[in-house]
């Protein structure tokens, strides 16, 4: 039985709420409709032929996935590309930010006799490395480094800053009970932090998103969604660089909503708060 | 679930910087003995209470558990701490199971002990919820359930009902009384409260205000269930009261 944050059960959809999800959905609709109303008036006004239409994205929309871009890679395999990208550098600064945030954050004196390197470091801004990263690496390791960049800190500080909230009552009970140090990690610490884990990974994948065009414009082969918008850049076609932007934001946003989801399973323990 | 307990031996002193908070605290506990620790608020009850589950280093002298340094991984320590225990992440079935899974009791066996203890502090049907989705004094239970459900050599309560209002401070008295009876236990029962000092204890140990002393040890030999308005606990209680109160002039 599901319950809710008073513990009074909750019942399976009923009719009105089904309903409102009904009209939440027409409402949104409404307002992308709206919204393309206002875009193809500006696009009257502006008498142009650089600026992008709500037709000419459809039909780039429809070209490129059918026919694919000029040199023959489909949209999908731009999106697939940089999917994975995205995922491989986002991975590593989670697992990286996750262990290095712990270990910082349970033993202080690591993190405030390194502060002064890491914390200039996590100013500098992804772009900045680009030379370097051209430099230094090749291949797949570029983007990775640059998402990685990206990704990284936003995690890493979350669980820094998380760890002197833990509950030192809660460490008590499992050291009274005879936990080793490890139990207190395990069963303590790292279940406290996950919320501020997942908070900091859901920003991080956002800023990941952030830096695929960056690192595509150094990554050297032509695929991807960053790849397929400069290559359309050069062009000067408008219609599909919003196509490559428009599929950027929805892959964002979908793994922003799993995010979400997972968020609310996981952790259905907790109140929350409505005003 | 009986076993032999080893006597617990407490002679401590303990200060935090240039501030004593407990002067030469020094009494043993009995096998399966229910001992109150009595004393005002302040008094150092809590700190103490760390030292003899072995949180906490004393100052000087130490607890002893059977002749041996009390160590919480070598010795089997129940707390029920003051503050509020839960694992907010946990059910109330798997808040009770941490104690198990630290003592490394798993399967059938932990199945079984969560059973019935869930049956005697009265929370069957309550296994899946959240501590956000019960009430304060059913937190404090899942507490004393998770604290009977592993074998313990020494079981210390602290002020575990101070949260809770009188009525129901009183019911889980009487229960903490029955699952005792049920279950043997050596037990050290820290409060400020002296009427539940009474209502429990074989013997009590009333300390002064801070720095911490031993005033006296009283033993409580009447018949349990006590009844709260019976004139020997009331004359009992007074001269707990006249002994803080003396402490407190001194």
């Amino acid at each position: 039985m599901e319950l809710n944050s008073a513990g009074e059960p909750i019942a399976v959809k009923s009719h009105s709420q089904r309903r409102i999800l009904l009209e939440k959905t027409a409402y949104r609709f409404g307002v992308i409709l709206l919204f393309l109303i206002i875009w193809s008036l500006f696009v009257k006004l502006a008498h142009s032929s650089y600026i992008p239409t709500p037709i000419g994205v459809a039909k780039a929309i429809i070209s490129l996935t059918l026919n694919g871009d000029y040199e023959g890679y489909s949209l999908w395999k731009h999106a697939w590309a940089s999917f994975v990208r995205v995922l491989s550098g986002f991975s590593l600064a989670l697992v990286m930010g996750v262990i290095l945030g712990l270990f910082m954050g349970l033993f202080p004196i690591l993190y405030d006799t390194t502060k002064v390197i890491i914390e200039p470091v996590r100013f500098i801004p992804p772009l900045a490395w680009i030379p370097v990263a051209i430099v230094l690496m090749r291949g797949f390791s570029r983007y990775v480094f640059i998402i990685w960049l990206g990704a990284f800190f936003p995690i890493f500080i979350s669980i820094l800053a998380s760890i002197p909230r833990v509950d030192p009552v809660l460490k008590d009970v499992v050291k009274a009970y005879g936990g080793t140090r490890f139990d207190i990690i395990k069963k303590n610490v790292f279940p406290s932090i996950t919320p501020e884990i997942l908070a900091g990974a859901k920003i991080a994948l956002g800023v990941s998103w952030m830096c695929i065009v960056a690192a595509e414009m150094i990554g050297g082969e032509n695929v991807g969604l960053g790849r397929l918008i400069l290559k359309y850049a050069d062009l000067l076609r408008t219609n599909e660089i919003v196509v490559g932007m428009l599929l950027i934001g929805i892959i964002g946003y979908l793994s922003n909503e799993g995010m979400l989801r997972i968020e609310k399973y996981l952790f259905r323990w907790r109140t929350g708060i409505t005003l | 679930m009986s076993y032999s307990k080893p006597k617990v031996e407490v002679d401590v002193t303990h200060s935090f910087g240039d501030l004593v908070v407990l002067d030469q605290i020094k009494f043993d506990v009995h096998e399966n003995e229910l001992l109150c620790i009595v004393g005002p608020s302040g008094s150092g009850k809590t700190t103490l209470a760390n030292i003899i589950s072995g949180l906490l280093k004393p100052t000087s002298g130490s607890v002893k558990l059977g002749n041996e340094p009390v160590n919480p991984r070598k010795h089997n320590i129940s707390y029920v701490f003051q503050a509020r225990s839960c694992f907010p992440w946990r059910t109330v079935k798997d808040n009770i199971g941490i104690a198990l899974e630290l003592k490394g009791i798993s399967g059938a066996e932990a199945e079984k002990r969560m059973s019935d203890v869930l049956q005697i502090v009265g929370l069957k049907g309550f296994e899946d919820y959240y501590p956000n989705q019960i009430s304060g004094g059913m937190k404090q239970r899942v507490a004393i359930a998770r604290a009977f459900c592993v074998d313990s050599d020494l079981l210390i309560l602290d002020e575990p009902f101070g949260s809770l209002d009188a009525q129901t401070r009183y019911l889980m008295q009487s229960e903490v009384l029955k699952i005792w009876e049920k279950m043997k236990r050596t037990v050290i029962f820290v409060t400020n409260n002296i009427e539940e000092a009474v209502f429990l204890a074989d013997r009590l140990v009333v300390f002064s205000n801070a720095p911490a002393k031993i005033i006296k040890e009283v033993n409580v030999e009447m018949p349990r269930p006590r009844i709260l308005t019976h004139p020997d606990f009331l004359s009992i209680r007074s001269a707990v009261s006249r002994l803080s109160d003396i402490a407190r002039d001194v």
